[in-house]
């Protein structure tokens, strides 16, 4: 049975985010940093203090997890690993996205329509 | 990197809920320093500002925090946030004053509290104290006991003097430093008096009302200026007062905080002091934990009840007015009792992989625990307003010398003669000095002098002051008295003042039985 994770939705950007980051692979803090800056081709670079907001908010809601450190580092950074239920609700956001991207093209053009 | 900026962001980061800097305090300050040259320090700081206010926003109103991430939660992370242009002085003045806002109501909100709060914790170690439970083994044992450092603690001078040249050791570290340092993990800070709390709500409602009007328009150029002021007075002003209004701690009473631990067998009898030469300084407490942790699983302990018990409850020396409502018997010298006693063996094992004042604290806690059993000692715990002495810089400034580097801090006498005592500091803060029994005795004195930093320097002083002493020190034979030779040669003053002091209530106490 599909899970309703409504509830859940619509996403906060920095939420998306950094959610949207780990779908690559465990990353730790900066890294989330410098991939959500790729992701939005360098119009949204989050600080320290909103990723670590939000990735608080998501170990809670267990959306995403540590992942664990690798031995070889002497003082490892902490990664962090989205889990099934994050994989699910960045799949909800995204399908609700996709309908939203729907309608506003649609809308667009019939709005460009009546113009022209 | 800067310095400077590294110390700012830690700052900032130490400011936030402790939870939330524990856990993820460390990854913020490396993902700044990696992120420092690509986002810049002003938007970084803005973003630690703004986490700071959510933090605490959410410390202070969880329930909002409900539905976390499907909200904009106050300030959370927005595409504008990051995307605008460079950050000015003004959005750092204002943010800094939307913090201190926050700050602010959480702080009265705390301290609206802290009365209640303080009540039903002192119920709360009366109820953990009459209801201790001890299990020791009764009758005596062998105790083959290890030679101690000795003094005669017992004397109506405190253990530091007696250890000191004035027995007849020169230059002696009484190590009395060391031991006080130990015992500022414990706070006997005495809780500023609140004002009315209808004061405080107006001031808060001001200090809102401004804040929002400010906010509420379109700033001009002067208006700005005044905002940029005012924000980084929020950030100096609570760091000056702080650095002015900087209270020393005292050594607090230990508390119980659950189950005590129990000696594994353990003997109290009445002590008769053994024909000894002249000189031979008395036995007394083995320190176990006092100092560099514990060395033995024996403890060997004489003293008049009073003694006792200002040694279970982590009293300091010469402090022994702070136990209030005992029989007359408690403080006498010639109600002696000697106390032999062995750590369970599991329990000292344990007891090694715990820090010097972790050990200390548990020996202390089995002595507590010996008393309520056989002496039938019952306590509670009370904060009376009791005479102090304000240790503040004396007229014409003080006159200390910085220690120099390397020295290791160390307070001793170094000579003692019928003209007086030469005590010697090295590398000593005045927090530290303020609070050594070794000067002060049974004096309680609160360093409020707001000198930083560690002095060296050497004191010449009489302890009591004799009753010719005017005319002994007019024709220069006699050190001067405390007061006066700390005013004259360090440039301090010794003010009478009072404030709150925890005392320790004796509610029931008996002779011991015989073992």
């Amino acid at each position: 049975m599909k899970s309703d994770y409504s509830n859940l939705l619509p996403l906060s950007p920095a939420t998306l985010h950094v959610l949207l980051a780990l779908t690559g692979g465990d990353l730790h803090g900066y890294g989330i940093m410098l991939e959500v800056a790729r992701q939005s081709g360098g119009q949204y670079k989050m600080g320290p203090g909103t990723l670590y907001d939000n990735v608080k908010k998501l170990l809670k809601l267990g959306l995403i997890e540590e992942a664990s450190a690798e031995s070889s580092e002497s003082e490892p950074r902490r990664k962090y690993h989205l889990t099934q239920i994050g994989s699910s609700v960045l799949a909800s956001e995204t399908e609700r996205l996709t309908g939203v991207l729907r309608e506003a093209r649609r809308g667009l053009r019939l709005h460009e329509e009546r113009h022209s | 990197m800067s310095n400077l900026q590294s110390q700012l962001y830690g700052a900032m980061i130490r400011l936030h809920p402790a939870d939330f800097r524990n856990e993820f305090g460390r990854e913020m300050t490396l993902d700044f320093e990696d992120a420092l040259t690509s986002n810049g320090f002003a938007r970084l700081y803005l973003d630690a500002l703004l986490s700071l206010a959510r933090q605490w926003a959410a410390y202070a109103f969880p329930q909002t925090t409900e539905t976390p991430i499907t909200q904009q939660s106050l300030l959370s992370g927005h595409y504008v946030m990051v995307s605008q242009g460079c950050l000015t002085f003004f959005d750092l003045a204002r943010a800094s004053i939307l913090s201190a806002i926050f700050l602010l109501a959480i702080g009265f909100a705390l301290t609206t509290s802290s009365s209640r709060i303080t009540i039903s914790l002192q119920a709360s170690h009366e109820a953990q104290h009459k209801g201790i439970t001890v299990a020791e083994a009764n009758g005596q044992f062998p105790l083959s006991l290890q030679q101690t450092n000795v003094a005669n603690h017992l004397a109506s001078a405190p253990s530091w003097q007696t250890h000191s040249t004035r027995r007849g050791v020169p230059g002696r570290n009484l190590n009395g430093v060391e031991t006080l340092r130990h015992d500022k993990r414990t706070g006997d800070t005495p809780s500023p008096e609140l004002p009315n709390p209808l004061w405080r709500l107006a001031a808060l409602i001001a200090f809102v009302s401004l804040a929002t009007w400010l906010l509420h328009r379109n700033p001009h150029t002067g208006k700005k200026i005044i905002f940029t002021t005012l924000g980084f007075l929020t950030i100096a002003m609570p760091s000056a007062f702080g650095i002015m209004r900087m209270v020393p701690v005292h050594a607090q009473i230990l508390h119980a905080s659950g189950p005590v631990p129990s000696f594994e067998v353990a003997t109290i009898r009445p002590w008769e002091p053994p024909p000894m030469p002249i000189g031979q300084p008395l036995p007394m407490k083995v320190s176990p934990g006092r100092l560099r942790g514990q060395v033995s699983d024996r403890v060997h302990f004489v003293g008049e009840a009073a003694i006792l018990i200002a040694s279970a409850y982590n009293l300091q020396l010469g402090h022994e007015n702070h136990i209030v409502g005992a029989p007359a018997w408690v403080q006498q010298q010639s109600n002696r009792y000697e106390i032999q006693a062995k750590i369970e063996d599991s329990l000292y094992a344990a007891m090694q992989k715990m820090t010097p004042m972790q050990q200390r604290e548990q020996v202390e806690f089995m002595e507590q625990s010996l008393l309520a059993n056989r002496f039938k000692l019952k306590v509670h715990f009370e904060t009376r307003e009791m005479p102090i002495y304000a240790l503040v810089v004396a007229k014409g400034g003080p006159k200390l010398s910085p220690a120099k580097e390397g020295e290791s801090t160390r307070l001793f006498d170094t000579a003692e003669s019928e003209h007086g005592i030469e005590t010697t500091a090295t590398a000593i803060t005045l927090d530290d000095f303020a609070r050594s029994p070794l000067v002060f005795g049974g004096r309680t004195v609160v360093d409020q002098t707001g000198l930083k930093g560690a002095y060296d320097f050497t004191l010449k002083w009489e302890r009591e002051q004799p009753a010719d002493s005017d005319t002994r020190q007019q024709n220069g034979a006699d050190a001067p008295y405390l007061f006066t030779a700390i005013q004259e040669q360090l440039g301090l003053k010794l003010v009478p003042t009072k404030g709150p002091v925890e005392v320790i209530v004796i509610d029931h106490i008996e002779k011991p039985s015989a073992n």
